[in-house]
């Protein structure tokens, strides 16, 4: 049964600073389908990692409802539903590949069921790099680390912020494809945000458009590209009509 | 052909500082001959290597003296500091406390406490030590709060989404990270070390290089205050070394880690 994964009703959140009130997020709502891949896409400074951050638990306060496969936020949280990576890949320098996937599992003994870091490393192609430190790694396999670390917990929802932006073209539209095929294996929900309208619409089968500050919801569209995608995906007529909707409603 | 290219690399590395100190001495010797200066204005290095030589073991005494004051001095700092520096990072309750008496101390020119450590702590080591101690402990508490306090925001995220604990937090990810903060500290607190032991032998003392500078210029004894001087240069650079070595081998990780 596909079940709502993350339901956000009527989402808001203020920032005060230097006695301005500032407008960040603004009625939000949406829900996402356990198992699926959505992103949400807008410009830069519309409250996109704002919004990531709520539904993690990790920023409070904020106006309405999260729920998150039928509970709120923050006991989600205590069960790790959420596996999370960011921009940067922020891994620690002093630890090695294995020892910094390996890094959640140190925190707390939790319930939850864990992937091996064996196994992740294998998931994402880093066989050979255990022992390897991260300054020796290319952008592409650090993030391909950061992606491991994040899954460690087997998390039933994967959150993504912008983790492909530092990377060339190239590298990027290949962890595109890796994403996707790890996504296969193990059929967790995703929720990506990304500012790259392609990118989101290559990889989810639901995008969220909002609009800039504050940030609301502009638009779902719903994406039915056939699946598994692979390169000649970007080249169909409908790729590239899905495409241009969405551009219109950004600018 | 490996130990071919090392040596080859240290010569790339020390060889032309080397050139240039050898130069500079050589200039030196050749001008006090050429003006034949007498050797109470400016002994001539020669002079001041026979002067080392002549009294070798008063002066191998004097500097253990001062190297002691030293190494205990800039120890009891480096570790004071970073004990502060963590409690100041943990507490804001410490924070609040301490940090503003902190910036005054640290803007009275220690120097100026010298004769006050002599009055309580008599003339032995003892008030030496304590202010080696008090001009240390600045640029470590300085530094490594720094490094505790301005990590990547990522960082502390990712710990919360994972439900990490302050203490958790502290030991994995803030503590590393001042790391390469502490030891740049410890490389700058070293050598004001030196200059806190030599102060607090300015003040009072009856042994130590600062003493042996003293008394040899109230005898117009100047390649023995050459001598010392020497002494205490070679200390520090050797100091300043061995940290730097020990950051080498202690955070191997840092040298290009900076944006990992």
């Amino acid at each position: 049964m596909p079940e709502k994964m993350i339901e956000a009703v009527r989402i808001g959140k203020e920032f005060t600073s230097n006695f301005k009130r500032l407008e960040v997020l603004k009625d939000i709502s949406f829900s996402v389908k356990k198992g699926s891949f959505t992103s949400i896409v807008g410009m830069s400074g519309c409250g996109k990692t704002t919004l990531l951050k709520i539904i993690c638990g990790i920023s409070n306060p904020y106006s309405g409802q999260i729920l998150i496969d039928g509970e709120g936020a923050s006991k989600a949280g205590r069960n790790h539903y959420f596996g999370i990576v960011f921009q940067e890949p922020t891994l620690l320098p002093w630890r090695n590949v294995y020892n910094n996937i390996e890094l959640p599992l140190e925190l707390n003994s939790c319930p939850r069921t864990k992937f091996k870091a064996d196994d992740l490393i294998k998931l994402v192609g880093l066989e050979g790099f255990e022992n390897v430190m991260p300054h020796e790694l290319s952008a592409g396999m650090k993030a391909r680390v950061a992606i491991a670390r994040a899954l460690i917990f087997h998390p039933s929802i994967l959150l993504m912020d912008e983790a492909f932006n530092n990377l060339d073209e190239i590298t990027r539209s290949n962890l595109n494809l890796e994403l996707l095929r790890i996504w296969e294996e193990i059929r967790t929900t995703v929720l990506f945000v990304t500012h790259n309208i392609s990118e989101a619409i290559f990889l989810s089968d639901r995008i969220i458009v909002l609009t800039p500050r504050p940030g609301t919801v502009r638009k779902i569209i719903d994406v039915n590209l056939p699946r598994p995608r692979n390169k000649q995906t970007r080249r169909l007529p409908e790729f590239i009509e899905i495409v241009e909707n969405a551009r219109e409603l950004l600018t | 052909m490996n130990l071919k290219r090392k040596i080859g690399l240290i010569k790339e590395k020390y060889l032309p500082s080397l050139v240039f100190v050898i130069a500079l001495l050589l200039l030196w010797e050749l001008s006090v001959r050429l003006f034949s200066l007498p050797e109470y204005i400016l002994p001539s290095p020669f002079m001041i290597a026979r002067t080392i030589l002549k009294f070798r073991k008063i002066l191998l005494f004097h500097t253990s003296i001062t190297l002691f004051e030293t190494l205990s001095g800039f120890l009891a700092g480096a570790m004071l500091g970073f004990a502060l520096a963590v409690l100041i990072c943990m507490s804001n309750f410490f924070y609040r406390t301490f940090y503003p008496l902190l910036i005054i101390i640290q803007s009275i020119p220690k120097i100026a406490l010298a004769p006050f450590f002599v009055i309580w702590l008599g003339f032995g080591v003892l008030p030496k030590i304590a202010i080696t101690a008090l001009v240390s402990i600045f640029p470590v508490l300085v530094n490594t709060l720094h490094g505790l306090v301005f990590v990547k925001q990522e960082l502390i995220d990712l710990m919360k989404v994972f439900h990490a604990s302050k203490i958790q937090v502290l030991f994995k990810i803030r503590i590393p990270s001042s790391l390469p903060f502490f030891f740049t500290s410890l490389k700058i607190s070293i050598v004001f070390s030196v200059v806190g032991a030599i102060i607090g032998e300015f003040v009072g003392a009856n042994e130590g290089l600062g003493y042996v500078i003293m008394i040899s210029s109230t005898n117009l004894n100047t390649s023995l205050m050459f001598s010392a001087l020497f002494l205490l240069g070679a200390m520090g650079f050797f100091c300043s070394g061995f940290v730097s070595l020990s950051e080498k081998l202690l955070l191997p990780w840092h040298k290009e880690a900076k944006d990992a």
